[in-house]
């Protein structure tokens, strides 16, 4: 998955584990960016009594560079706490759930915006309501309501939404993690069976997201909306982390106390780079490191260990990439210091030298009515690696990516083998909870009751 | 230090002592104060507990994490700040503790 339970540690802190980064110019306010993090791998949408929340003792945030060097120049963070209204009763909620102050909704949560500027702090909202989880007809009957309460302007014109979505992410999970096997390809697997259509394992799980809407003037180093594309101010790099106090004391009848700095445990930037271009002895560090000491792990997007298993999983259909022998400066580029003037005509997504790993949005290119959801390759700049949209496709993205496709781009020697630009894993996003064409864009998260697994 | 010992705030490993106190301290801390004022510091090593230790805590629980018992360093965790010290007194101190 993007980065699901993508790492030892951070597999087993599930409200801190940050699944999915997003950053785009909004479509439907295009003098604004929509900057998103989701968290909580996996939600059964049945997730009762105690359905998902938000870390009390995580800080959240959601971090911009928009000068040389890979700093959190700006970032936003996010930090909640629950209330228990009753101390009687063991349910989430004792009737229909009708607004966000309902007294029959028992266990709550809420939350405070932070903007962190160098050394200023600004509280941008304090007690803003979370939506409840989605739980069935009877007890949210009108959600979509609800979650738009949970829709909070900010000062200075800012848009914020915490709360329980469907997951946007869609993935052939199941197959990818059984020996690299994509299944519209498998006939050529090394251990071969008929090819089919993939399999969205996702789908049916929700997560946790949060959503915040940033005038572009707010974001950029100039103050200002840049003057065009080639504007070497108009790139901002984005990821997002979670982070806990360094020490838990835990108290016999009272709540964990945690004392001591914050310590980062999740970070993510471009997806599924800690799911698959980091090796497992080194994610929880990558988790734990800035982004701007990403020129540790140079090596590992220099020559990724998929570029070499692709070979040898399907024989004979990668000839050109078995044969390549050189560092993937393409994907150093596209994932660590962005797109540099001249590679690309008339675009360039370039932060500096420093090597970090962020989502690089270059907020000058306009949204494209009609997304094509392999971005960038496909020659639609609004779309990942400028930025990354709900929409983009960033399996079949990045799988081209890794066997060779973007290698040209600074290699012209470099030929890609015919298979390489059809990879794909076969799967769509979810029809059953679509994206949404307004804020927070995240589809309604699925149902407890009407939710079931498939059959085994 | 008598209640130190019976509410096992300490836990001992092979590597390190890790000196897990929720104290509420009003006033000087007795375990530090008690350390510096009766502890020895081994040869060649000078105590260096930094003087905002005490009074950083007003009232507030905190943690001590001695990382390397052989020389006495260690961390204080308070609030959300991070207070580096060296100091074999304690360690000293806390070995005492445990018995």
């Amino acid at each position: 998955m993007s980065s699901h339970r993508e790492a030892p540690e951070i597999a087993s802190d599930s409200v801190a584990d940050n699944t999915d980064v997003y950053a785009f110019v909004s479509p439907d306010a295009p003098d604004t960016v929509t900057l998103i993090a989701n968290f909580i791998p996996g939600e059964d949408p049945a997730g009762g009594p105690n359905f998902y929340r938000f870390g009390d003792a995580v800080m959240y945030s959601i971090n911009i560079s928009n000068s040389p060097g890979g700093n959190p120049d700006i970032s936003f963070q996010f930090r909640f706490h629950t209330d228990i209204q009753s101390q009687t009763t063991f349910l989430y909620n004792t009737g229909p759930i009708s607004s966000l102050t309902d007294p029959n909704w028992n266990l709550r949560q809420l939350y405070s915006v932070t903007r962190v500027r160098g050394n200023k702090s600004d509280v941008l909202g304090m007690n803003l309501s979370t939506p409840p989880c989605r739980i069935g007809p009877r007890s949210t009957p009108k959600y979509d309501d609800l979650a738009n309460a949970a829709i909070h302007m900010l000062p200075g014109g800012i848009k914020v939404f915490a709360g329980q979505r469907a997951d946007p992410f869609w993935v052939d999970l199941g197959s990818v993690f059984d020996l690299g096997d994509l299944r519209p390809f498998q006939n050529l697997h090394l251990i071969p069976s008929a090819a089919s259509n993939g399999v969205n394992e996702l789908q049916g799980f929700n997560v946790h997201t949060i959503a915040i809407q940033v005038p572009i003037a707010q974001l950029t180093s100039t103050g200002n909306k840049p003057s065009g594309v080639m504007d070497p101010t108009a790139t901002i790099g984005v990821w997002a982390t979670a982070s806990r106090q360094q020490s838990r004391m835990i108290n016999m009848g009272s709540a964990p106390l945690d004392m001591g700095p914050w310590m980062q445990v999740s970070r993510l930037g471009n997806p599924l780079v800690n799911e698959v271009l980091i090796p497992l002895w080194s994610k929880d560090l990558w988790n734990q490191t800035p982004a701007n000491g990403d020129s540790q792990f140079l090596q590992y997007y220099q020559t990724p260990e998929l570029q070499k298993l692709l070979p040898v999983l399907y024989p004979n259909v990668f000839p050109n990439l078995a044969a390549l022998n050189m560092p993937r400066a393409d994907l150093v580029a596209i994932l660590l210091t962005g797109i540099p003037a001249g590679v690309v005509p008339g675009f360039q997504n370039f932060t500096g030298e420093t090597q970090a790993d962020m989502l690089r949005l270059n907020v000058a290119v306009p949204p494209t009515a009609q997304p094509n959801p392999v971005g960038l390759v496909g020659g639609d700049a609004a779309g990942f690696p400028n930025g990354r949209r709900l929409v983009d496709d960033v399996v079949s993205i990045e799988l081209r990516a890794i066997a060779g496709v973007t290698l040209p781009l600074v290699a012209p020697s470099f030929k890609p083998d015919d298979a390489a630009g059809q990879l794909k894993d076969g799967t769509t996003p979810s029809p059953t909870s679509p994206f949404l064409s307004s804020f927070p864009y995240v589809g309604s998260p699925y149902e407890g009751y009407a939710h079931q697994h498939a059959a085994a | 230090m008598p209640s130190v010992t019976r509410r096992g705030f300490i836990t001992r490993t092979s590597l390190s002592v890790a000196a897990i106190g929720a104290l509420s301290a009003l006033g000087p801390l007795p375990v530090l104060a008690d350390a510096q004022s009766q502890a020895q510091p081994r040869p060649g090593l000078k105590p260096k507990l930094p003087v905002p230790a005490v009074s950083l805590v007003g009232g507030q629980p905190f943690v001590v994490y001695i990382s390397d018992p052989s020389t006495g360093a260690g961390t204080i965790l308070v609030g959300e700040q991070s207070i580096p010290f060296t100091n074999p007194a304690i360690v000293s101190s806390l070995h005492q503790a445990i018995g």
